[in-house]
């Protein structure tokens, strides 16, 4: 192996016309702005998966401050072939972190866009650039005062809205499905050009943040989740603080009553009785949250017993499904839906109520509640205590919203993950007519034995997933990919054919979700 | 050690995640701490943080002796509240003034993911991060204090007492 000052160098990019290149990023940027120390670029190596971290290790990170700058750093690029990976905050973890899908990319940190550049309480709307985090939304709409709810994942104090929507990400509340909350976005193409999407290209324009489809073909979804673009706004719209808002927990005892949960929560999903994503989760999900970690009860390795994990649920007076959902409205609509959920609820016989008042500050609902109602924690982390040892990888399958899915997939996954040794930590996100079974593949990264296990366990849970019919809806960075086979080959084709339009040198994040020139 | 400063340390254990910020211009150098000094503008200020595990009084008693302080002088201690997100805007912010910091820790997983992404945000450069697995014995208190004294004087931090069963925990350090 030859050695280079670069922690790592672009594939096909000889030392020197790398230091040619990192001479005009620092013309371009400034010195400050472009990182190639080994020390600077430790915390954009960081990777939660099971892979090893020098195949995503960056070759050098440049900072933008604004779309000019974007533009010149494109341009450079291009000239010099540098496949450049963009991330907005980089707090995308278990699905990647800060980390470029392959070895010598480098790394557009967007960081310093952080300029919430417009919110309209009345029309709730918003308009931000990359950097945002929900954290910075949350103060400006509580300094202000303004009547507006935010909706976000579970990193949520420091996450972003723009990053989130643009890898599809979704949340809590009844805008929770947050690409279809978008709404304009601001895009510099590979060639230097600046589009805007929707009404964003009609000169005097003022509707670019509320009418989403603008003239002929809609452009925004071909710029989520793929590398045709980098965003440097996006409009989205905000949902109207209600007078009242009202979470609850639904426990039931029993890991087989998952099945008549979700046939007794569709219907009142569907017709919007309950508006918001409604989350069935597991028991060590649960556990993890309100700080159990394994080694209080397990000190041997491997997946831990199912009757651990029923003695976990005892002792922290935990389900084996612990459902959440909310209530959004006037004091009229509350008391009417909530008198449908209880009657519901009460039909089946089964399943503990527990309100707002009943949980008081009690983790792990009071953190799920302020994700129903907007505001950021950043309780979910956890999770990364369960196990200890920094690895995660979120394995999300989706399929329609119906009992009969359920158990199967649960069945399924905890075989697999106990045979290599790990545990089912997971939870059931319900939909308007969709559900997300979102699994978190928890390892310790430091033991490298239980690294390659959980490596062989991912993907063993995509192969044996596919062949039930089930894909995930986004993935790390390390098996992108493999997921994108899942697909099939014409929508691969059809991806490598609008690339090699977009991008011909194939310069921006080459390898996300699979696509390539 | 003496009582106040044992007194005050374990105050902070049982806050939680804990954040004592020592500022580095009221340290004296010790003797047997070669490569101790930190470069920067301003005077850098060292910023231990534990998790609310058994060991951060050991870890903090480590960093308080690298940096040779007065028992108790110089010692402010800012408590935060597990994985409260307020708690991490607080350091956030202090990561973002204008002062060097070199950040040291002993800290659980799940913190540590919060802060290094912090430290990238920040940006910090990251110069060591390990995890671990501890015991609970007296082996693992001496490893705490040396590996939080090596870390405040920026050396190598000492091999851990491996223990495959035992708790996870990552240390690292930061310059900001």
């Amino acid at each position: 192996m030859t050695t280079s000052k670069y922690l790592a160098l672009p594939k096909g990019v000889s030392e020197n016309r790398f230091d040619a290149a990192i001479q005009k990023f620092n013309a371009a940027l400034g010195t400050e702005n472009v990182l190639t120390s080994a020390e600077h670029l430790a915390p954009y190596t960081k990777v939660m998966m099971a892979v090893e971290t020098a195949q995503h290790t960056p070759s050098a990170v440049v900072m933008a401050t604004s779309v000019e700058q974007v533009q010149a750093v494109v341009k450079i690029c291009n000239e010099y072939k540098i496949p450049v990976w963009t991330i907005s905050t980089g707090r995308n973890f278990g699905y990647g972190s800060a980390a470029p899908v392959e070895r010598g990319q480098i790394v557009l940190d967007l960081k310093k866009m952080n300029k919430i550049l417009h919110i309209d309480p009345e029309l709730c709307t918003a308009l931000v650039e990359p950097g945002v985090t929900y954290q910075m939304l949350y103060d400006y709409i509580e300094e202000n005062k303004l009547p507006l709810m935010l909706s976000f994942s579970a990193p949520s104090a420091i996450a972003g809205p723009l990053g989130n929507t643009m890898d599809r990400g979704v949340g809590y509340t009844p805008y929770g499905e947050h690409f279809l909350m978008q709404c304009g976005m601001e895009v510099v193409m590979a060639n230097g050009d600046v589009l805007r999407t929707g009404m964003g290209g009609v000169k005097g324009d003022k509707a670019w943040q509320v009418f989403k489809w603008g003239y002929g073909p809609t452009l925004d979804g071909m710029f989520t989740q793929s590398n045709y673009g980098i965003c440097t706004k996006m409009g989205f719209w905000l949902m109207p603080k209600p007078p009242v808002f009202k979470p609850f927990e639904v426990k039931f005892d029993n890991e087989a009553d998952i099945s008549e949960i979700v046939e007794m929560l569709r219907p009142l999903r569907i017709a919007q009785i309950i508006p918001n994503a409604v989350v069935i989760a597991g028991t060590l999900w649960e556990a993890s949250t309100c700080n159990t970690r394994r080694s209080d009860y397990l000190k041997t390795p491997g997946h831990t017993p199912d009757e651990v994990v029923k003695q976990i649920q005892k002792d922290k007076d935990l389900g084996a499904w612990n459902v959440y959902a909310a209530l959004y409205g006037s004091p009229e609509q509350v008391e009417v839906n909530w008198k449908i959920v209880t009657d519901t609820i009460k039909r089946a016989g089964k399943g503990r109520i527990v309100t707002q008042e009943e949980a008081g500050d009690r983790q792990p609902f009071k953190y799920r509640a302020e994700l129903m109602s907007g505001v950021p924690n950043l309780q979910e982390f956890g999770l990364y205590n369960w196990r200890g040892g920094g690895g995660s990888m979120w394995f999300a399958p989706v399929s329609q919203a119906r009992g009969s899915e359920c158990d199967k997939q649960v069945k399924l996954a905890k075989t697999i993950l106990n045979k290599h040794g790990l545990d089912y930590v997971g939870e059931f996100i319900v939909g308007w007519r969709d559900m997300h079974h979102v699994i978190d593949v928890l390892y310790d990264r430091s033991n490298p034995e239980e690294t390659k296990r959980a490596n062989a366990c991912f993907s063993e849970l995509l192969d044996e997933f596919e062949k039930e019919g089930y894909a995930v809806y986004r993935v790390n960075t390390a098996f992108q990919e493999r997921v994108a086979n899942s697909y099939g080959p014409v929508k691969r084709d059809v991806e490598r054919k609008i690339k090699r339009a977009l991008d011909p040198n194939g310069i921006l994040s080459p390898g996300k979700s699979g696509i390539r020139i | 050690m003496t009582t106040d400063r044992r007194s005050i340390l374990k105050g902070l254990a049982s806050a939680g995640l804990v954040m004592a910020t020592m500022p580095w211009a009221q340290a004296k150098p010790s003797s047997g701490t070669p490569g101790r000094a930190v470069h920067g503008d301003g005077p850098p200020h060292v910023t231990a943080l534990v998790s609310g595990s058994a060991l951060d009084a050991a870890f903090m008693a480590g960093v308080q002796q690298a940096i040779d302080a007065p028992s108790g002088q110089g010692l402010s201690a800012q408590p935060l509240q597990g994985l409260d997100a307020a708690t991490f805007a607080r350091l956030n912010r202090l990561l973002n003034d204008d002062n060097a910091t070199l950040l040291v820790g002993l800290i659980d997983d799940a913190s540590a993911a919060v802060v290094i992404d912090l430290v990238r945000s920040a940006g910090g450069r990251m110069l060591s991060v390990q995890h671990h697995r501890v015991g609970q014995d007296a082996g693992a208190t001496q490893w705490a204090r040396l590996l939080g004294q090596a870390l405040a004087a920026t050396q190598a931090a000492p091999d851990a007492p491996n223990h495959t069963a035992g708790t996870a925990y990552v240390s690292l350090s930061c310059m900001i």
